[in-house]
C-alpha cells in the first residue's frame, strides 16, 4: 500500500476540521488540537487500481496570536488549502499560505477548498471562485466549492488531491 | 446464545429484543443502574459478537442502547466511560452510527488522557530543574515488555514497517504512527524553542496504557511500545537492536516513499518480530534482576569521590605522610606546612586517633608546632570509604554469586554430557544387538551361502533346494542294499563338506536326513524296506570316517527310506538307475532360532 502525508491548512475557522469529519476512515479525536495543534485523520482512496492511503495532518493555527506550526508541513506530498467563501479575507490569505508550504515542501500538489458553501447562492459561489482561479489557478491544480455541512464537493476535492500526488509520483 | 449467524438480518432479530429485554426493562425498574447492567450482562455478548459481526452488531446496539446511553450519559458520564471502554475500547468506534458517537468520542478522550501530557511535561521539567535522567529511571521498575516496534519516516511520520506480538497488535497503526511522529515533533520543536542545548531529546512517552519509547535515527524514529518505562539497560538494548536495523536497512529508509509492500519492509518485521519473541522470552528469566542502572551510578560516584580525594593528596604536597596516617588510622587528613607549622585538617571519628596522628607528623615532618584542625565527624570522608567498601563487599557478593552460578551451571552440563555419552553407549549397544537379530534371524540364509560356495564345484549339490542327490553315481544295483563302493567314497567326501558347513549350526539344526530311494519297479513294500537298509547303510558307511565323524553331528543324523517316491525322470521318462541312490537334506529348529533372536534384541 501507498501511504502519503497530507496537510491541511488555512485560516482559524475556516472549517478544515469539519471537512475532516466529513471525510475520514479514522482520526484521533479533537482533544489533540488544542495540544499540540495538529490532528491525524487517515482515508484510503481507490484510484486507478491503487490503493493510496492518505495521513492528514490537519494543523491548527492560521490566526496572528498563533501561526502554523511549520515543522507539521515538513514531508509533506500534497496540501489543501482552505478558505472561507463568506470571508474574502480567507481566501487573500491563501497566497501566504502557498509561500510558507512551497519553502518547505517544493513541488507539492495543492487544492484549494472553498468551504461553506452551503451559505452561498450558485450565482454567488461562481462569482467568487472565477475570482479566486483567476488569482491562483496557476498554482492550483483544483479550486472548488465544497461544504462540510452538506457533504458538497468534499469528496471530489479528495480524489482530485489524492490523483494529483499518485502521478506526481 | 450463538451470535456466529451467517445472515446479519437474523443478528439483530435476535439481538434486539433480548437487549431490549435485559436493558430497557431492567433500566425502568433499577434506575440509575445502567452501566452495572451493561457490564454484568452484555461484556462477553458484545465481545464475541464483534469479533465476527461488528457493523451488524453496532447496527442493533445502536436501536437498543442509544436511548438508554443518552439518558444515562447525562448525568453519569464518568463511570459509564469508565464501564464500557474496556468492553468496547477502539473497536467498535469504527462503525458507530451518529447517535453513539458522541459517547464514542468521549471513549476516546478516554484513551486519549493516557497520552498524558502533564506526564510529559513533569518530564521535561524534571530535566530542567536538573534531575538526572538516570534517576528518574531508577524510580521505574526495570522489567518492561516491548510488545510492538515501529518504523516510521521521520519526514512523513508515515509508518514503514510495524512489528507486534501476538495478541499485541497496536490499533489504526498508520495513524498511531503519524501523532507519534507528530508529538514527537512537537515536542523537539518545543525544547528547540525553549533554547537550552542541555536538554535530551525526549524519548518516552505515554499512550494508553502503553509506553513508547522513541529513538532517532538517520531517517527514521523507531519506536518500542512497551508495558512500563525501559530502563538503562533495556533501553541501550533497544538501541543495539534499533542500530543494527538502520545499519543494515538505512538507504532503503532514506529512500522510503510511502510504498510498504517492498519484500524489504516485511524482512524488517520478520526481523522485528523475531526480536519481540526473543525478549519475551528472557523477559520471564529476567524479573528480579538487579538494576543495572544503580550499579552505574554508584560506580559513577565512586570515581568521582576517588578523583576528589586524590586531588587534595596532591594538592597539600604531603602526600606521603598523609598516606601512612590513612593507612594507620584509618583518617583522611590534609596536611599544609609553612616554615616550621605543620596545619592538620580533616575530620577523625575517634579523638584518640589525633594524638597517634600528631605522633605520626612529628616523627616525620619534625615540625616546631603542630596546629590541630582535626574534627570529630562521623560524616567525614571515612564515611565514604566505609560506603565504597560496602559497594566493593556488595559487588564482590555479586560477583561470587555469579561464579557460584557458572559454576553450577558448568556442573549441570557436564552431568548433561555424561548422559548424552551413555545414551550413545546404549545406541551403539542397541545397533549391534539388531545386527546380531538379523545374523540370526535370517541364518537359513547364511547357511544356504555358505553351502553354495563349499559345494560350488559339485554336481550333486542342489542350490534350490539345498540337498544332497548322489543320482548320478549309480551306488546301488536293482533290488540291493550293497552300494558301488567307489561311488559312495566320492558321497562320502561330499557329504563331509556339506557337514562342516553345517556344523557351526548344529545348535540351530533339528536334524540331518539321509533318505533312501528306490526305482518305481516291483513291491512298494520291499522298496520301502530296502531303501531304508540302503539309507542305514549310507551313514554307517560315512561316519566310518574319523574326519567326519570328528565333526561331532552323529546325534543330528537320522536315515529314512522312502522307497520309490521320488523317482528321477529325464524328459519325463524314469532313469531308473539313478532313481536307486540317496540323498541328504537338513532343517533347522526355527523356534530355536526364533527363541534365540528375541534373546539377542532383549540383550539376555
Ligand atoms: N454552514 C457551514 N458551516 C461550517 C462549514 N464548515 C465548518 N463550519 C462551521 O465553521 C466553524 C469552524 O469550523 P472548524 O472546522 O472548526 O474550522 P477550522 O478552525 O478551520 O478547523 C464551526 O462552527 C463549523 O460548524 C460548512 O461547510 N458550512
Ligand atoms: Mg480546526
Amino acid at each position: 500500500m501507498v501511504s502519503k502525508k497530507m496537510i491541511l491548512i488555512g485560516d482559524f475557522g475556516v472549517g478544515k476540521t469539519s471537512l475532516i469529519r466529513r471525510f475520514v476512515d479514522n482520526q484521533f479525536s479533537d482533544s489533540y488540537l488544542s495540544t499540540i495543534g495538529v490532528k491525524i485523520s487517515r482515508k484510503s482512496i481507490d484510484v486507478d487500481g491503487i490503493t493510496l492511503q492518505m495521513l492528514i495532518w490537519d494543523i491548527e493555527g492560521g490566526t496572528e496570536e498563533k501561526p502554523v506550526n511549520t515543522t507539521y508541513i515538513i514531508g509533506a506530498q500534497g496540501c489543501i488549502l482552505v478558505a472561507d467563501l463568506t470571508r474574502e479575507s480567507t481566501i487573500e490569505h491563501i497566497s501566504t499560505y502557498i509561500e510558507t508550504v512551497e519553502k518547505i515542501v517544493p513541488g507539492a500538489s495543492y487544492v484549494l477548498a472553498l468551504n461553506k458553501s452551503d451559505k452561498l447562492s450558485e450565482d454567488e459561489q461562481k462569482q467568487l471562485c472565477e475570482k479566486t482561479e483567476n488569482r491562483y489557478a496557476k498554482r492550483i491544480e483544483k479550486i472548488l466549492p465544497v461544504s462540510a455541512k452538506s457533504g458538497q464537493g468534499v469528496e471530489e476535492m479528495f480524489m482530485a488531491l489524492a490523483t494529483q500526488t499518485l502521478t506526481k509520483g | 446464545m450463538d451470535l456466529r449467524l451467517e445472515d446479519p438480518e437474523e443478528i439483530i432479530k435476535r439481538v434486539t429484543p433480548l437487549l431490549n429485554e435485559i436493558l430497557l426493562k431492567n433500566l425502568e425498574e433499577k434506575e440509575g443502574r445502567t452501566v452495572e447492567i451493561l457490564s454484568e450482562y452484555l461484556a462477553s455478548v458484545i465481545k464475541r459478537a464483534s469479533q465476527t459481526h461488528l457493523p451488524e452488531l453496532s447496527e442493533a446496539l445502536q436501536k437498543v442502547i442509544a436511548p438508554a446511553i443518552s439518558k444515562e450519559i447525562a448525568n453519569n458520564q464518568e463511570v459509564m466511560i469508565d464501564a464500557l471502554y474496556p468492553i468496547m475500547g477502539g473497536m467498535i468506534s469504527k462503525y458507530v452510527t451518529q447517535s453513539i458517537k458522541e459517547l464514542m468520542e468521549q471513549i476516546n478522550k478516554k484513551i486519549e488522557q493516557g497520552l498524558s501530557f502533564e506526564r510529559i511535561k513533569r518530564k521535561m521539567k524534571a530535566k530542567l530543574s536538573g534531575v538526572s535522567e538516570t534517576e528518574l529511571l531508577l524510580e521505574e521498575s526495570s522489567d518492561a515488555l516491548i510488545s510492538s516496534m515501529f518504523i516510521i519516516h521521520k519526514e512523513t511520520g508515515i509508518l514503514i514497517s510495524s512489528a507486534s506480538l501476538e495478541n499485541r497488535e497496536i490499533n489504526e497503526p498508520h495513524l498511531v504512527a503519524s501523532m507519534a511522529s507528530a508529538i514527537k515533533d512537537f515536542i523537539n520543536d518545543w525544547i528547540s524553542r525553549s533554547g537550552s542545548e542541555t536538554i535530551e531529546e525526549v524519548q518516552i512517552l505515554s499512550y494508553a496504557n502503553a509506553t513508547l519509547y522513541i529513538e532517532s535515527a538517520g531517517s527514521v524514529y523507531v519506536i518500542a511500545f512497551l508495558d512500563s518505562e525501559p530502563d538503562y539497560e533495556l533501553r541501550s538494548e533497544i538501541n543495539t537492536f534499533f542500530a543494527s536495523l538502520v545499519k543494515e536497512h538505512g538507504s532503503f529508509f532514506h529512500a522510503f516513499e510511502g510504498d510498504d509492500s517492498s519484500p524489504e519492509t516485511k524482512e524488517i518485521a520478520e526481523e522485528m518480530r523475531a526480536y519481540l519473541l526473543a525478549q519475551k522470552n528472557i523477559h520471564r528469566e529476567e524479573k528480579g534482576k538487579s538494576n543495572f542502572a544503580k550499579y552505574i551510578l554508584t560506580a559513577v560516584a565512586l570515581a568521582v569521590g576517588g578523583y576528589v580525594l586524590y586531588g587534595l593528596y596532591v594538592w597539600y604536597g604531603e602526600y606521603v605522610v598523609e598516606k601512612r596516617i590513612a593507612r594507620e588510622t584509618g583518617t583522611l587528613v590534609s596536611i599544609s606546612r609553612s616554615e616550621e607549622k605543620v596545619l592538620l585538617e580533616g575530620y577523625v571519628d575517634d579523638l584518640a586517633k589525633t594524638k597517634r596522628i600528631e605522633t605520626i607528623v612529628k616523627e616525620m615532618l619534625k615540625p616546631k608546632e603542630i596546629v590541630d584542625h582535626l574534627h570529630l565527624d562521623v560524616r567525614s570522608l571515612q564515611n565514604l570509604m566505609g560506603k565504597i567498601s560496602q559497594e566493593k563487599a556488595e559487588m564482590r557478593r555479586k560477583l561470587d554469586e555469579a561464579d557460584r552460578k557458572t559454576e553450577q551451571s558448568t556442573r549441570q552440563s557436564e552431568a548433561l554430557l555424561a548422559k548424552v555419552d551413555s545414551l550413545d553407549k546404549r545406541l551403539t549397544q542397541q545397533e549391534k544387538r539388531i545386527a546380531a537379530f538379523g545374523k540370526i534371524i535370517h541364518m537359513d540364509q547364511e547357511i544356504a551361502q555358505k553351502l553354495a560356495e563349499a559345494l560350488k564345484a559339485s554336481p550333486y549339490y542342489h542350490e534350490r533346494t539345498q540337498e544332497l542327490d548322489f543320482a548320478k553315481l549309480d551306488l546301488y544295483p536293482v533290488m540291493q542294499s550293497s552300494f558301488n563302493e567307489k561311488g559312495m567314497r566320492v558321497a562320502a567326501s561330499v557329504f563331509e563338506k556339506y557337514l562342516s558347513v553345517l556344523a557351526p549350526y548344529r545348535a540351530y539344526i533339528k536334524s540331518i536326513v539321509i533318505e533312501g530311494h528306490s526305482d518305481s519297479t516291483g513291491n512298494p513294500k520291499r522298496n520301502l524296506e530296502i531303501t531304508q537298509k540302503r539309507a542305514d547303510a549310507a551313514k554307517a558307511y560315512f561316519l566310518s570316517h574319523t574326519t567326519l565323524r570328528n565333526l561331532g553331528m552323529d546325534r543330528l543324523l537320522t536315515t529314512q527310506g522312502v522307497g520309490s517316491k521320488k523317482p528321477v525322470l529325464v524328459d519325463g521318462v524314469e532313469d531308473k538307475n539313478a532313481s536307486r541312490r540317496i540323498t541328504v537334506h537338513f532343517s533347522l529348529d526355527k523356534e530355536k532360532i526364533l527363541k534365540k533372536a528375541k534373546e539377542v534384541l532383549n540383550g539376555l
